[in-house]
């Protein structure tokens, strides 16, 4: 056995079950999806079509063309993919890993060094799998779960089609190293004054990057370029260089971090 | 002999505590010693330090010939700690396996023998075991790594008698065959007085005394007859500790005595007599602490 | 195994005693091979450098020799030199402490003699 799978063992053991409650949730919430539509008799387009056919009616019997049937948008069944619900793995992964596998990694004789490059290793891997889980999910949400109900998926949202089923994943994979390397770093110095420094500016930032006009466009700008970029390339540039700054600072925490 | 450990002037505080305090330590190799203290004393602080855990407000580690730098851990060295952090819901086995990838040394087939030595259920999650047999598998790692550097902090806690003799018999077993440097951090003094050549008396971050055990045993006396004569005798030596009682008294000298000087101290009707170790021990680190 | 040892003096001297006691007693005859370091280290528990500390006494005193790469022997004559050495203690240990104690209670040396010889014709009976 080399330290690299330790590392991974104990990572799996570190978040086993994190990741069967999420897995769980997300069956349960599929399943009571699918059979409450099913009950329901629900289809998005049918639903339509009748509430349609019945403002002809009611039109014809009351004589008033104006009529017409407001639907709330609440009663529009739509939910999150469930594919994009095992993105909540991200911040979990990069919360419970600094925190939970940094004294047993060091309780069995290995190095801050190894330890520090073993993890990153473990968050490229769950980019890449979680990327690839919901590209290979994507399809089937269109053909398949469309079909009886409404779903977002990120893939959609921020327009990721364009790239093609390789340009999205590339996309996916990045912005999921990003997100993972950010919440690492906020997680890797719980003990230092800096990274309590760090936070505060963070909490800071939020209100008054929203609150500012002036600024809120930089803001705005800024998740532009990370999230609606229309360059593949520019993304993947943006996302990979501020995670090799996350990167740089959880290993500055890491490496004087203490048992 | 080769230098295993160097440590110099080595400090450590805590707000205005001094944790650790100037503290020099040499270890060589194939040597067993034992760093004895009670708790508190900044023993588990030190080896933290050593192994690369915490890093000292001052001072030089060295380990095997290089200088231990800050954010390092020392190679071929092996630290079972007092409060492991081997996770619950991982198996004996499995946590076996996974310390194996860290000792180049490692013996496997010792290491399942130990297991019926020491029986461990290979099978059980470290969560159910007892606090004894979280120790026992701590130990069992310590033993079978064979590192060249082996650091047992308080290794016996929570063990029965039976296990503990268990522990320390395999412990000399394995090292006559394999020597190499082991540091034994306790504060039972008993059971390690005869399976350690050396020991650090440490106290309040300092160590009180190094000495090898049989030194120890040599030089400790225990002096006991009417007071003014035992004050002229005593005079001059280092007294430990000193008792009186009417006219009487006592007093534990520890230095050389000669021949002659026993029977000087007879022939004015004193008592020269052996000290058990740990009462030698608790009278030091009782004067250590008045001397502050 | 119970350590059968006095804590409060040096175990080597203890086990230098124990070789002897067992030289005296027949256990190992001239030429016999004695237990091995690492074997008293494992039964009683000892660090094998005090046993070997130990040993050297008696190889000091040609009481046991080094074979190379074999071990410890008793050494010819070694009875004899244990018997000589013990009997000096016994002169200066017991004899001369029983006559300074016969002294201190008012006993003269025939007294003290008397006793022996009582205590051997009781066991003769």
């Amino acid at each position: 056995m080399n330290k690299m799978k330790v590392q991974l063992q104990v990572s799996w053991l570190r978040m086993k079950l994190a990741i069967w409650i999420l897995i769980a949730a997300i069956a349960v919430s599929v399943i009571a999806n699918f059979t409450i539509n099913m009950a329901l008799g629900s289809d998005p387009q049918q639903d339509a079509q009748d509430i349609a056919a019945a403002v002809g009616e009611l039109r014809e019997l009351t004589g008033n063309n104006d009529l017409s049937i407001e639907v709330p948008s609440e009663m529009e069944n739509v939910n999150v993919s469930s594919a994009n619900m095992l993105l909540i793995l991200l911040p979990l992964l990069a919360i419970i890993l600094p925190l939970k596998t940094f004294r047993p990694m060091m309780n069995f004789g290995d190095s801050r060094r190894r330890y520090f490059a073993g993890l990153l290793g473990v968050y490229a891997v769950s980019a890449i799998i979680l990327a690839l889980v919901n590209s290979l999910w994507w399809p089937f949400e269109q053909n398949v779960i469309r079909t009886y109900s409404q779903t977002y998926n990120l893939i959609e949202v921020f327009d990721w089609e364009q790239f093609g089923f390789i340009g999205a994943f590339l996309y996916q994979t990045v912005f999921y190293f990003f997100v993972l390397t950010l919440f690492n770093l906020l997680f890797s110095g719980l003990k230092s004054p800096i990274s309590w420094i760090l936070w505060t500016v963070l909490i800071a930032a939020i209100p008054i990057g929203t609150s500012i006009a002036s600024l809120r466009v930089h803001v705005a700008d800024f998740f532009l370029a990370l999230l609606f970029n229309d360059s593949l390339v520019s993304a993947i540039g943006l996302n990979l260089g501020l995670s090799l700054v996350w990167i740089a600072g959880a290993w500055l925490f890491t490496r004087r971090r203490t048992f | 002999m080769s230098s295993v450990l160097e440590v110099r002037q080595l400090s450590k505080s805590y707000g205005r505590t001094d944790a650790v305090d100037s503290l020099n330590m040499d270890l060589v190799e194939h040597t067993i010693y034992g760093l004895l203290g009670r708790n508190g004393a900044g023993k588990t602080t030190f080896l933290n330090m050593i192994t690369g855990g915490i890093f000292p407000d001052g001072g030089e580690i060295t380990v095997h010939g290089s200088p231990l730098k800050k954010g390092d851990v020392p190679a071929q060295t092996c630290y079972i700690r007092e409060k492991n952090f081997y996770p619950g819901n991982a198996r004996v086995r499995d946590v076996l396996q996974m310390a194996s990838a860290f000792h180049p040394d490692w013996d496997a087939k010792f290491a399942s023998k130990l297991l019926g030595t020491f029986k461990l259920n290979p099978r059980k999650k470290m969560r159910h075991l007892s606090r004894g047999m979280e120790s026992m598998v701590g130990n069992l790692i310590g033993l079978a790594s064979r590192a060249p550097l082996t650091i047992f902090d308080e290794p016996v806690l929570g063990l029965d008698v039976l296990m503990r003799e268990r522990f320390y018999r395999t412990l000399i077993e394995d090292y006559a065959e394999h020597p190499r440097t082991i540091l034994l951090s306790t504060h039972l003094i008993d059971e390690i007085a005869t399976v350690v050549e050396q020991v650090f008396i440490m106290e309040s971050g300092s160590i009180l005394m190094q000495e090898e055990v049989e030194q120890i045993r040599e030089r400790a006396h225990l002096v006991s007859g009417l007071g003014a004569v035992l004050d002229t005798f005593v005079q001059g030596r280092r007294v430990i500790h000193g008792e009186r009682y009417g006219n009487a008294g006592m007093a534990i000298v520890y230095g050389d005595l000669t021949e002659n000087d026993r029977k000087i101290a007879e022939s004015q009707g004193l008592t020269v007599e052996g000290v058990p170790l740990q009462k030698f021990f608790a009278y030091l680190i009782e004067e250590g602490q008045t001397d502050e | 195994m119970p350590i059968p040892f006095d804590e409060s003096r040096p175990i080597f001297q203890q086990i230098a005693e124990r070789i002897e006691d067992d030289i005296l007693n027949g256990t190992y005859a001239e030429e016999d091979q004695i237990i091995s370091t690492t074997q008293f280290s494992r039964i009683f528990q000892i660090n094998p450098a005090t046993i070997v500390k130990g040993f050297g006494l008696l190889v000091n005193e040609d009481i046991i020799y080094k074979k190379r790469g074999l071990g410890m022997y008793v050494a010819v004559g070694a009875k004899e030199k244990i018997m000589a050495k013990r009997r000096e203690r016994f002169y200066s240990d017991l004899v001369v402490k029983l006559l300074e104690e016969a002294e201190k209670l008012g006993m003269t040396t025939e007294d003290v003699i008397q006793m022996i010889k009582r205590e051997k014709g009781e066991q003769r009976k």
